[in-house]
């Protein structure tokens, strides 16, 4: 039996166990999808856009179904993990290996006309809705992971905001992944569905236990277990015209799991998109990032930075289509490698050949710091009409000598030097988020975690001068 | 011994059975592909015994591949079956047999390229004998070359009188379990250029195919085969700025140059074949492998190329720099009008230390054409300091064209500094607007925009040829504004 196969009897064993499995419509769904899955099989590096990224680990590991956590451990996880965030959000939904948990969750008053639930309830409650919308952005005829997402969807989030509602402040998604005795599999699903001019900002985290040291030692104690867990989610947004989406995707999963993600986006006239997008855990993070632009006037911005380190695999696939005339879209991707890292970045943007007046922007930068790092990175046009202003750049480098010299010239210690120039590198993006309260948090996590990738023990500029260092060579 | 093995030993060791008797009475073979076809064009050629079982190892290689699908080009599944493998060089009777023969369009193309008028009949292919004797032309710039060493001949003439050369290098660079078409030619190939360079000489003249008369009737398959040695070095010119007259469909040709230390090689094509009619019917097939090896150290290999022919053209000129401290350099200008497809761009494998290389790729489409640019750029785990600056620029004329960017980045070593950039924009009416008030007319408003677009690559040709390939790409335009 081969990986694929043995992800599919998963599904086979346990379909009884998803939620809605008695409703037709639902089922429909998850056999073509089963169907399309048991065809495609897991990806190989023959495959174009799987050529730099082998599942080998993956395909290794013997997976089994996520149960449910009993109770104790759960309510132990609102001290140990919620409370420490340092990042309240009003609207929360906490997931735990995959399962909603309405305890550890708090969903305040949320404007009228707008429908925020696990996606569970509503299977169970809105099953008209998504039985129309369900799978129908999310394309999974040629991704075998969003074939397989959908065959074992169960949980996630549901989201529908009508006409005109605005929500305030960020929707927080945390994915909370625990250690197992068995391999396990998640499989979240979010639906998100904006009506006409709605607006709002979601935050979509994955988080693993064993990134958050303090506090939970002796719980994970109990649980030491060497598993490869995997997280395949896949997210659908349709922007009907004029809603506007901020999207933010923490990935703080553990370096042993495998995480790959899909997301999928369709535009329709004059709506904006804005994904912000940081990798920074999983021994192996696949992002495929699907825009179609099509209608016209429609705008995309993707930001994200990856940072990796030991033997840490990243892969962006990004693939904005425009389809419409006056469709904007931009792109920034940075990287960080260290160790022996590895990235891979693949930028497509399609513009069709009605999609006259486009404009299209691209760029990845990397910087290469580990000896044995390796970056491969490829963006790709693919123009079809002649009234376009389109433009892409990659670059692979390391920091500027002049810099780290000025720096140095002036008393900075070398590893200081380095890891401000690297955070400086990192912030181009970071400094791109508009909601303070998240650039404030994304920015913490992703400069304590780069700090530590530089070895731990590196000063901020703040933190020298507050403690009245000021700057002065510190070794 | 097994059925097998008895039909093995019958094609390896024994004659063929039925003999060419007959196939000499006639100039070329019957259409198709077998082991006895490549034996009858190794015997036709004279070839040593090595050259016959290179040939035949590319042949059952070849048979093992599959036609290669990953490009953006598309093009009816070609019958390899139907095709003479080989013809010797078009009889004068094949040929028309005056200028007064030969299409008018091709004419008016040479009188605006200014080309002199007994080039246009041999370009044409009329029967160049009957017109002029060029064959003494060629024979003096033999005798230069021969003074200071240079070899200079044609790939069968190499392989009589220099198979030590050619043993040693032939498929070093490009063997033929590269690709499917690498293969093939390797196969069945006919003819071709050689060129060798001794050590410590600067070849006194810019060499040209152009010269060797008899090369400019090869049929499909060529091969070329350049060798510079230590401290020499040689710009060699391919092709020529007018259209062939030529009806071969498949043009599958391999190139291989190697540079040892502190050689420079210089190789320029300018391409120009048959590209199809308006409706996208006919033309010729372009799929080529060009590769060069910076073998010592110090060396320096430069592709510079502007396609404007074919009806589909496939290549990639690459550089594999193994030698620390080598140069590769890729210069392109690739037209597509009509309905011509263009997949092409280079691979630049960074092997030694503190290697460099250059890309500069310029995409023109105008009407239906497709253009894409295809490269890859990759760093060696021992490649330290390498550094690589690619720039490719697409121009888009018209609304039914396309243009694409498929650019490969691959890094192993973090010292390695690779900056890669990509436009794709039309002509902006500003820049047409500026120049039609200044009474200037659309057609050379455009010719002259799109000539600054490709000054940086035509700045890398010698001079005759960047004026005639200015004038090529005026022509290769036409009708394709307003």
């Amino acid at each position: 039996m081969n990986a694929g196969e043995r992800l599919l009897k998963d599904y086979s064993q346990n379909k009884a166990r998803l939620a809605g499995h008695s409703m037709p419509w639902l089922t429909g769904i998850r056999e073509c999808a089963r169907e399309s899955f048991a065809v495609q099989g897991l990806p190989e590096v023959s495959d174009e856009d799987w050529k730099y990224t082998k599942l080998t680990q993956l395909a290794q590991a013997n997976y089994g179904f996520a149960e449910r956590l009993d109770s104790t451990f759960i309510a132990s996880l609102a001290d140990n993990v919620l409370n420490k965030l340092i990042f309240a959000a009003e609207h929360r939904l906490v997931f735990v290996n995959g399962h909603y948990n309405e305890s550890l969750s708090t969903i305040n008053l949320l404007p009228e006309g707008v429908i925020l639930t696990s996606l569970a309830q509503a299977i169970e409650e809105h099953a008209e809705l998504l039985s129309s919308t369900l799978g129908s952005i999310a394309d999974y005829a040629t991704h075998p992971f969003t074939a397989l997402n959908t065959a074992m969807l169960s949980d996630g989030v549901f989201l529908l905001a009508q006409k005109n509602t605005k929500i305030e402040t960020p929707i927080h998604c945390l994915f909370i992944s625990t250690a197992t005795e068995q391999s396990v599999v998640n499989y979240p699903r979010l639906l998100l569905l904006l009506d006409e001019s709605a607006e709002l900002t979601l935050v979509e985290h994955y988080l693993d236990m064993a990134q958050l040291k303090s506090g939970m030692a002796q719980t994970l104690s109990d649980h030491n277990f060497i598993n490869h867990n995997l997280t395949n989610c896949v997210t659908e947004v349709l922007l009907s015209p004029h809603a506007h989406m901020d999207h933010y995707k923490l990935q703080y999963d553990s370096t042993d799991t495998s995480h790959i993600a899909a997301m999928y986006v369709e535009q329709q006239r004059a709506s904006t998109f804005t994904s912000h997008s940081y990798s920074v855990g999983a021994a192996l993070a696949r992002n495929d990032i699907q825009i179609k632009l099509v209608d016209s006037q429609a705008e995309c911005i993707l930001n994200g930075a990856y940072l990796v380190a030991g033997r840490q695999h990243v892969d962006y696939h990004t693939q904005i289509e425009h389809l419409a005339p006056g469709c904007n879209s931009r792109q920034i991707y940075k990287g960080v490698i260290h160790g022996r890292g590895r990235a891979v970045f693949n930028g497509k943007v399609i513009i069709h050949s009605q999609a006259q007046q486009s404009s299209a922007n691209q760029l990845n930068k990397n910087l290469l710091l580990g000896e044995k790092a390796e970056v491969d990175t490829k963006p790709e046009l693919q123009i079809y009409a002649d009234d376009v202003k389109c433009s892409h750049g990659a670059t692979v480098g390391q920091l500027d000598e002049q810099a780290l010299f000025y720096l140095q010239s002036r008393g900075v210690c070398k590893k200081d030097a380095q890891n401000w120039l690297v955070n400086g590198f990192v912030s181009e993006v970071l400094k791109l988020i508009d909601n303070p309260v998240l650039r404030e948090f994304i920015q913490l996590t992703v400069i304590a975690h780069l700090n530590q990738l530089a070895g731990g023990d590196v000063k901020s500029l703040q933190e020298l001068i507050s403690t009245g260092e000021g700057v002065m060579p510190c070794h | 011994m097994t059925t097998q093995a008895k039909n093995l030993e019958r094609f390896v060791g024994g004659e063929y059975p039925h003999g060419f008797v007959t196939e000499l009475a006639t100039d070329s073979l019957p259409p198709g592909l077998s082991e006895s076809v490549i034996r009858q064009i190794s015997a036709k050629k004279n070839e040593p015994e090595f050259m016959l079982q290179w040939r035949l190892q590319a042949y059952r290689h070849w048979l093992t591949l599959d036609v290669p699908t990953w490009s953006k080009v598309h093009y009816p599944p070609i019958n390899y079956d139907d095709i003479i493998y080989y013809s010797a060089p078009k009889s004068a009777s094949s040929g028309p047999q005056s200028l007064d023969d030969v299409a008018p369009e091709i004419l008016q193309t040479y009188e605006k390229l200014g080309i002199p008028l007994h080039e246009r009949a041999q370009l044409a292919g009329v029967a160049v004998d009957a017109v002029f004797d060029s064959v003494s032309v060629a024979t003096t710039f033999k005798e230069k070359l021969a003074d200071v060493g240079v070899i200079f001949c044609s790939f069968s003439e190499a392989v009589q009188k220099h198979p030590e050369l050619v043993q040693q290098y032939l498929g070093s660079v490009v063997p033929f379990t590269d690709n499917f078409y690498a293969a093939l030619n390797a196969a069945v190939f006919s003819d071709g250029s050689f060129c060798y360079v001794p050590k410590g000489t600067r070849c006194p003249m810019e060499l040209s195919t152009y010269f060797r008369i008899n090369s400019l009737n090869t049929g499909q398959f060529e091969r070329t085969l350049i060798i510079v040695e230590d401290n020499s070095y040689v710009s060699y010119l391919e092709g020529c700025t007018a259209p062939m007259r030529d009806e071969h469909q498949l043009h599958a040709a391999v190139v291989e140059l190697i540079a040892l230390n502190n050689a420079e090689i210089k190789y320029a094509t300018v391409q120009n074949w048959y590209p199809g009619d308006k409706e996208g019917k006919g033309g010729i097939y372009n799929f080529v492998t060009k590769r060069g090896l910076c073998q010592g150290n110090y060396s320096k290999i430069s592709w510079t190329q502007v396609e404007t022919g074919s009806a589909i053209t496939w290549k990639y000129p690459s550089v594999i720099l193994k030698g620390d401290n080598s140069i590769g350099e890729f210069y392109s200008v690739a037209l597509t009008n009509n309905y011509q497809q263009a997949d092409t761009g280079t691979k630049m494998t960074h092997i030694g230390k503190n290697t460099t290389s250059t890309i500069i790729s310029k995409g023109i489409s105008a009407g239906h054409g497709s253009n894409a640019y295809r490269g890859l750029v990759s760093v060696g785990q021992n490649a330290s300091n390498a550094k690589n600056y690619s720039q490719c620029d697409s121009l888009l004329l018209g609304a039914h064209c396309s243009a694409h960017t498929f650019p490969y980045i691959e890094v192993r070593h973090p010292s390695a500094k690779i900056e890669h950039e990509a436009t794709t924009s039309k002509i902006s009416d500003e820049q047409l607007f500026y120049c039609l008030q200044r009474g200037i007319t659309a057609e050379n408003a455009v010719s002259m925009i799109i000539n600054g677009f490709c000054k940086d690559i035509f700045r890398k040709l010698p001079m005759e040829f960047a004026v005639e390939a200015q004038a090529l790409m005026e022509v290769s335009l036409e009708g394709c504004t307003g």
